[in-house]
């Protein structure tokens, strides 16, 4: 289903633009159903569409030639994700793949008619300004945390992220639950499953954390805050 | 506002909203919880337990602050 104007408001870069200009967008989009563990794009893919998340999660992968892969960041419902193909004048590839984590639907906006739109709408070109400003502070901090922290800091530091943005606070049980696997955040965090397991499984002892399968729940938030600033 | 006690049971990010120039007084007591991306899960009475100050303290300083900006603002 399409989603409707409100919804699309939803989305901080078409926060500012007009009625008109949001219904030409959906007149040139399609909606996408994917399923779990399939792929929006792929990369390497002609970066033909930018999407909008509009229910699920989906996460930006990248590979080297080897098969290893890191993620980039993980979407969530009313963000904007694949992008390049709008802001670039020549054609563009993507430079990462986006894999839905769960069942998901994206709405696919022709990236060639969203740059011309972007020409005559300025609240459009600021909107993906702050994005691609937002990504850049993101991937700056991520090199700093890559190149000064212990990966120990790395790790809380990444689970905090993860629980500031879709961590969820049961009624019932205490903690924030996160619905991420050890090697989601292995590859969150460029350090190695065996490593992962290391740290959640030292944690998990010290009752900090308690972690299943594709779960983990943060038992006491401010110790991992407490790890994360604390240097070596 | 009303007494800020009675916001005890609210998270920080709630507080917060309601109170902006309380921030002042988690810096002054060096809380780092305005800035913390988990801030949304913790109420005041945890925030407190955290950082180990009292209630009090905690509550005399957000209504110094909140006086001082109400004061600022006449």
């Amino acid at each position: 289903m399409y989603p409707s104007l409100t919804d699309l408001r939803r989305v901080n870069v078409f926060q500012q633009a007009s009625d008109a200009d949001l219904e030409s967008l959906r007149q040139h989009s399609l909606v996408r159903a994917i399923e779990e563990k399939s792929f929006f794009f792929l990369q390497g893919d002609e970066a033909a569409y930018l999407y909008v998340l509009t229910s699920g999660r989906a996460k930006i992968v990248q590979s080297n030639v080897n098969g290893q892969q890191v993620t980039l960041r993980i979407i969530y419902p009313w963000q904007v994700f694949g992008a390049l193909g709008a802001v670039s004048n020549q054609v563009a590839l993507y430079p990462a793949s986006a894999q839905a984590l769960e069942n998901s639907v994206g709405l696919a906006i022709e990236s060639a008619f969203f740059r011309k739109l972007m020409a005559s709408d300025s609240h459009l070109a600021f909107g993906m300004m702050n994005l691609m400003t937002a990504y850049i502070q993101e991937i700056q901090e991520r090199y700093r945390e890559l190149a000064l922290e212990r990966v120990e800091q790395r790790v809380a530091s990444a689970l905090i992220r993860l629980a500031g943005q879709a961590g969820v606070k049961s009624e019932t049980e205490a903690g924030i639950e996160l619905v991420f696997s050890r090697q989601d955040v292995a590859e969150l965090t460029g350090a190695t499953l065996y490593t992962i397991s290391r740290l959640l499984s030292d944690w998990e002892r010290k009752s900090i954390i308690q972690s299943g399968r594709e779960r983990i729940r943060i038992l006491r938030p401010h110790e991992l805050v407490t790890i994360a600033s604390t240097s070596a | 506002m009303e007494d800020p006690k009675a916001y005890s049971q609210k998270t920080v990010t709630e507080f917060l909203a309601i109170a902006p120039p309380a921030s002042r007084a988690f810096f002054q007591l060096k809380m780092f919880c305005p800035k913390c991306p988990l801030a949304r899960f913790c109420t005041l009475t945890d925030a407190m337990a955290i950082y180990e100050i009292e209630a009090e303290i905690f509550f005399e300083a957000v209504s110094k602050h909140l006086d001082q900006n109400s004061k600022q603002g006449e």
